[in-house]
Parts: C-alpha cells; structure tokens; sequence
C-alpha cells in the first residue's frame, strides 16, 4: 500500500499539480477528512499556495464583514450554517483581544419589552436561539457552549405621569406574544416587598425570555463555531475602499433604488506592518459597533452629494457607559430582576454572592468624552446611588468593588439598529447602531443579514423599517423604552 | 538497530500520534544510561491499512446510537394531537404524557399511566376523566424536553409535579415553570443532569410552592446555600436538603396524592 501512495505522489508531482487527496494517501493517510474540510472552506479554491495558512486575508472572497464582535460573528456564523461550501467569508477584527468591543464589555441582558413590534420580535427570536443554543452552537469534540443564561425578568417602574407610556406598550409587546404583566403598586409592594414603592404607580414584570447571560461566551460560541464551519478571521484594519462605477447612471435619490455603483475592492491594512491587502468581495458587511461612523466616512457616506444621497453619514457614534460592581450583603437576593428606576438607573443581581451590577445612561448634557474608557467614580456617587438607595432602602449600605466603561454604538437619530444596505452601493450592508440592545439582537440580525446577502430579502422578520433611509429622509422610528 | 544487544529494559507504550492521531506503540528503551524513545507503528498500520476501517464502523455505530437516542427523544416530545385535544386540553396533554411514559392524577381521585417501571405503554381512558382537572404528574425518568414542557405548561391546577431524573430537562424548562406559579405547590427535581443554579434561581416565581425537592443535581453548585436563599425569598418553602421531612412528604405524595395529604403537610409546615 505504500508503494501504491508513493506511485500516486510521483504521479502527481509529473503533472505538477498535488491534489490534497493524493498527498492524503502519499503521506500514509493522515488524515482522511483534510480534503473534505477544505473544500467545505470554500476559500482554498482561491488562496495561493503559499498564502493557505497565513494570517493575510485572501485576494477574494464572498462576503467581508468587517468587526469581529457578536454582530460580526453572528453574521459569519449564520451564512456558514446556511451555505457550507458555497460562501467564503473572511472577518476582519482589529483588536483580537477584544479589550474595547463593546460585546464584551457589556451587561449583556436581554428583554423584550420594546415599543417597536420589530425589536421584540428580534429579542424573542434570540431568546429561541439562546435556549437553544447548544444545538447550534456546539462545535463537535468540544465542551457545549454555556452561557450562563439567567431567565430573571426585567421590571420597568413608571410613576403617574409616565404611567401611560407603560401601558400602550404594554399593549403591543402582548400583541408580538411576550409574556409581560403589569403589576400595580400594591401588588409591587407584596411581591418585592424590599422595594420602595413610593411614588411608582405601575410597574412592567416579563415572565419569560428575559434576564441576562454572559456575552463573552456568546462571542466565543458564535466565533468558534463560524471558524469550525469555515469563516475566517484576520487581525487587520480595514483602512480603505475602491468603487466601480461603470454602470453608474443617474437616478431620482427619493427613490433609493441602487445605480449601479458597487463596492469592488476593500484595502485591509495588516497590523502592526506596512502591507496593505487589496481584498476583492461580492458583499461588505459594516458591522464595527461603535466605530461606524468613521467607517462610513473612508467610503464617502456623510461627504458625497446629495443626488447620490452620500451626503448623511451613518449616524452611529460611541457614547461611553459605566457599569459598577458593588457588595450588599443585605440585598433583595435571589428575587432581584433586572430592576430599572424612573430615574433611569437600573440593577441586576451577579451570582449568589450578595453582588450586584448597576449603572445608569447619563443626560444629553453630561455625556462623557469617548477618548478612554477610565471610569468615573463621582458618577456612581452623585448619579445612581442616590436613585438605589432610595428605591431599594437596604442598598444605602454597599461597598463598590470595581467598575468599567464600555462603548454604546449610540445611534444619534433614534437609538434603534441600521439593517440593511446603503442605497448607494447596492452590496454594502450594514447592521450596527444598536445603542445598547444590540447583544439581545444579534442572533436575529445574523440570521436577517444572511437572508439578506443570500434571498435578497428579509424572511423571518421584516425590519425594512430599519433601513438606512430613514436616516436620510430623517424620519426617526422612535423606542420608547430606552435605557 | 538490533534492541536485543543493548542492556536495558523494553517498555511498549500505546499512545496517539501527535500529528495524525492514529494508534501507535512507543518502544521505550531504558538503560542505566540513556533513555531512548523509538516510535513504531502498531502492525496493522505498518501495513497501511491505518485501521479506517475498524474506526470508520465503530464511528458509523456511534452515529446510529446518537440518532437513536435523538429520535426518541424527539418522539417523546411530539406537537399535542389534535384529535386528543377535542376532548379538552386537560385530556389532550394527559395523553401526550401517559405516552411519554408519565403518570397524571386527575381531580376525580385516580392515577392513570404505568404502574410500575418497565410495564407496557397504557392508554388514558378518556370517558372517566373528562370534566375533571389534572392535578398531579409524575414525569420522573421521561424523555420529556423544552418543547413538550411548554406543551404541559398549558394546564392550569397542577399542584404537584415530580421531574426526577429527566436528562433533558434543563434550565429553559424550570423557567417555563412561572406559567403554573399560581398552583404548583410540591416540585421534585431530584436528578436532572442538565439544570444548573441559573435555573433553580428562577423558581423564587413559584411563590405557592411549599415543598421543593433538589438532592443529587450535578451540576448545580453551592445547591444548599441557593436552597437557603430560595427559602427566604418564597414564603412557606422547605427544601429537601436543608429541612427534615420533606423526603419522607414526596414518597407519599407519589405514592397516593390525596388532598389530605397535601393537608397534612400544610398544617406541618406552620
């Protein structure tokens, strides 16, 4: 059997091509799936040899997303699981140790009392693919994923004047099928009896599909099954773009109907080293959080004339939020939900230690610079503490043990997610803007984005009014249920 | 290299190769002053054959076993019939459960399903129940999961409910629990493999439940301190693991459930 591997080797290296199967065979049989895996890869078709195992991206592939967090990782995962072989796609993350994403630096919760029916049926569909996650997520030999989902329930408190507010979408989140119930003060009182009822006339408890999990190992399960099913990710930055506008013609921009202008190339800058890949892709996906304004603005978005509607740009930007770690050994316990004041502070229960996690978003006025993410302990002692200990009278005794500051992706129009391709390049699309929900959404919107690139449209869930015209005619879709 | 000459002693040594994984023998010469590792492959390997075909059917009779399992699994949790629930949703879910191999007591004082472990399925005579609410299951050692549980989590008036041992029974199911938080008032999760604290965290909504038994859940940590904590928060709780009796109430409840026996331990619990 081995002259017969040898005889085939030889074989081989005469017509100068050696077909993986045959090296297969030639080495003694190694290992028998390498040649399966790498036709499932999808990319090795169009690697150069002696590019196959190295860390620059290839010079074409399907589907660019650019950002690596959840939104990024669901995205690849989702086309992956749809396509095996058919879509290779290649993730660029610049910051392979995550330290400023704003995925892993969050609360990482998850609720489904939202005004638009859109945004709840996103949650819900989350949730179903949170619950059930180790059938999607688990990659074979390995430990399934665990993410550390707790079903706790949000409580939303509403004093009398925005009592009102609480109640239409109490009515449309009923509507969508979420299990929410509204509980008057004496009731609130009964059950939560650690709590100061008062000048909160109603309060909003969800029984079912809320709570909050651990986002790293979400990003974990995502990343590491999308690598395991062939996505690729490179430690790069993407620094530039080529258009082609060949078949660009002239179009009335009310109709937001693409003209024919596409994106050809994008130009990945590796870390760290002067090479500059040129990547060539039939789509790009903008999925960098926080930073997509910038982005958007290397393409033209925000800088272009107005008969090719460039001259918005993507009104995402990075608001910094602080989360503070604080010890009440006297606190409501197993029974806290996701409690969130009038004030606008809220507070959640972390592990059965007695520890809790709080902040709070800060007014228009005192926002926070973006240029570090150092945390402002003042903010804890003049802002939230106040609001807790007044809501929650055991929590005037506490000790903070450690804070952080993460990026809100903030969209300056209405806080809601950007779905959706840009009206002047027909194969950019873009998923960001999430202000906050966005770790709850990402299961939703990989699968949106991945029907988007591969149907053409949205199936599960119609979140054109998501799109990024509206952005451009200004009209915001307005949450009403912000944090 | 001819081992019979060097002095030493010859150890065999079944490992992976590191690079391909396939099964090898290390020829582990020691002498007083050297130790020499030789690597050298198992005679079937030498011969080219890798064992693929040993390993390819062991693989093949791993996939069916996995398929087995998860076809039984999947059978046990089937969509509710609809011809079943035109005799009301009560004895449409007592039949799904009768057929998941659970036992169900009706309000008219009677158990139906398998008697003893290992008897032969048994059909739910529909004519003597209807009219009357399902008040107990006992789903001990069934292949129910999430999608049957919510099935089950329609019906309104269980008050007792004894999951022990279910292997897919997990955390989503113990949070589907708050749908029957006005009834239930005995629960025994005694066993099941795949909760975790996260999940025994959330039956502080259960804010009827009295008796709650959570002895040998493997993956639960610190079970007795969640178990304390669980008692202050609910009122009227006494966990297994932590208060005395609590045993000895469930083996009766499983046995008989009568309403006096839930009496009795009501006014025990005062």
């Amino acid at each position: 059997m081995l002259k017969l591997g040898r005889c085939v080797h030889l074989l081989a290296r005469c017509t100068n091509q050696t077909s993986s199967f045959a090296r297969t065979l030639a080495s003694g049989g190694t290992d028998i799936t390498k040649p399966f895996r790498q036709i499932r890869d999808g990319l090795s078709w169009t690697i150069p040899k002696d590019l196959q195992n190295s860390d620059r991206p290839p010079g074409e592939v399907d589907v660019l997303i650019i950002g690596g967090g959840a939104m990024g990782s669901s995205i690849a995962y989702f086309l992956k699981a749809a396509r095996k072989a058919g879509v290779s796609v290649a993730v660029v993350e610049r910051d392979s140790g995550y330290s400023m994403s704003s995925t892993v630096l969050s609360v990482g919760s998850i609720r489904q009392q939202f005004s638009t029916p859109e945004n709840i049926y996103m949650s819900m569909y989350s949730a179903q693919f949170i619950k059930n996650v180790q059938e999607h997520l688990q990659v074979e030999g390995s430990d399934p994923p665990d993410l550390q989902f707790n079903d706790q329930g949000y409580l939303f408190l509403a004093t009398k004047d925005k009592e009102h507010i609480l109640h239409e979408n109490h009515i449309i989140q009923k509507n969508c099928g979420a299990k929410v119930e509204l509980m008057t003060q004496n009731q609130l009182k009964k059950r939560f009896p650690w709590m100061n009822t008062d000048n909160v006339t109603l309060g909003s408890y969800g029984l079912e599909n809320e709570g909050w999990l651990d986002p790293w190992s979400l990003l974990k399960s995502f990343k590491e099954k999308a690598i395991d099913l062939g996505a690729k990710y490179y430690n790069a930055e993407v620094t530039g773009f080529n258009v082609v506008d060949d078949d660009a013609k002239p179009i009335d921009p009310t109709q937001f109907a693409p003209n024919g202008r596409r994106l050809n190339s994008v130009m990945v800058s590796m870390i760290n080293s002067p090479e500059v890949v040129e990547v060539k892709s039939s789509y790009v996906v903008l999925t960098a959080g926080a930073w997509s304004g910038q982005l958007g603005k290397l393409l033209g978005i925000g800088t272009g004339p107005k008969e090719e509607n460039l001259h918005m740009p993507i009104p995402v930007e990075p608001r910094k939020r602080y989360v503070y770690f604080f010890h009440c050994p006297e606190g409501p316990g197993l029974e806290c939900p996701l409690l969130i004041d009038p004030s606008g502070s809220y507070v959640r229960r972390e592990g059965f230690g007695g520890n809790y996690l709080c902040g709070k978003s800060p007014n228009e006025c005192d926002e926070p610079s973006c240029e570090d993410l150092n945390v402002n302990y003042d903010f804890f002692d003049t802002e939230i503490w106040p609001n807790l200990a007044h809501r929650i009278p055991v929590m005037e005794k506490l000790k903070v043990k450690s804070a952080w500051a993460g990026y809100y992706d903030y969209n300056c129009l209405d806080q809601n997610a950007i779905i959706g391709s840009h009206p002047a390049y027909g194969n950019f699309l873009m998923a960001t803007g999430f202000s906050g929900h966005g770790i709850q959404q990402s299961p939703a919107v990989g699968k949106l984005v991945s029907e988007k690139i591969l149907a053409g449209e949205f199936q599960t869930i119609d979140v054109s009014k998501f799109g990024f015209e509206r952005c451009i005619t200004e009209t915001p879709v307005l949450e009403r249920c912000v944090i | 290299m001819n081992l019979m000459m060097q002095q030493g002693r010859l150890f065999v040594q079944r490992t992976l190769c590191k690079t391909c994984g396939m099964q090898m023998a290390r020829r582990c010469l020691v002498t007083p002053q050297t130790a020499q590792v030789l690597p050298w492959r198992l005679n079937n390997i030498q011969r080219g054959y890798h064992n693929i075909r040993l390993e390819t059917i062991s693989e093949v009779w791993q996939q069916f076993k996995k398929e087995f399992k998860y076809l039984k699994r999947a059978s046990a949790n089937r969509p509710l019939d609809p011809k079943d629930l035109n005799l009301g949703l009560e004895i449409g879910t007592a039949i799904f459960l009768i057929k998941a191999n659970a036992r169900v007591h009706f309000s008219n004082g009677r158990w139906y399903g398998r008697q003893q472990k290992g008897e032969k399925k048994v059909r739910l005579p529909a004519e003597e129940a209807v009219g009357y609410t399902v008040n107990a299951i006992d789903a001990s050692g069934t292949l129910i999961d999430q999608n049957g549980f919510r099935d089950v989590m329609k019906l309104t008036g269980v008050k007792y409910l004894n999951i022990e041992g279910c292997p897919h029974i997990d955390d989503t199911c113990l949070a589907h629990l708050v749908h029957i938080r006005d009834s239930l008032t005995h629960l025994n999760i005694n066993k099941c493999p795949s909760v975790t604290e996260n999940g025994v965290a959330t039956l502080h909504k259960l804010r009827k439940l009295e008796r709650l038994n959570m002895s040998d859940l493997p993956k639960v940590r610190y079970s007795k301190l969640i178990a304390s904590m669980l008692e202050d928060a609910v009122p009227r709780l006494r966990v297994n693991i932590i208060s005395n009796l609590v045993d000895t109430e469930e083996n009766r409840a499983k046995e008989n459930f009568t309403e006096e026996d839930l009496g009795q331990t009501r006014t025990e619990s005062v």
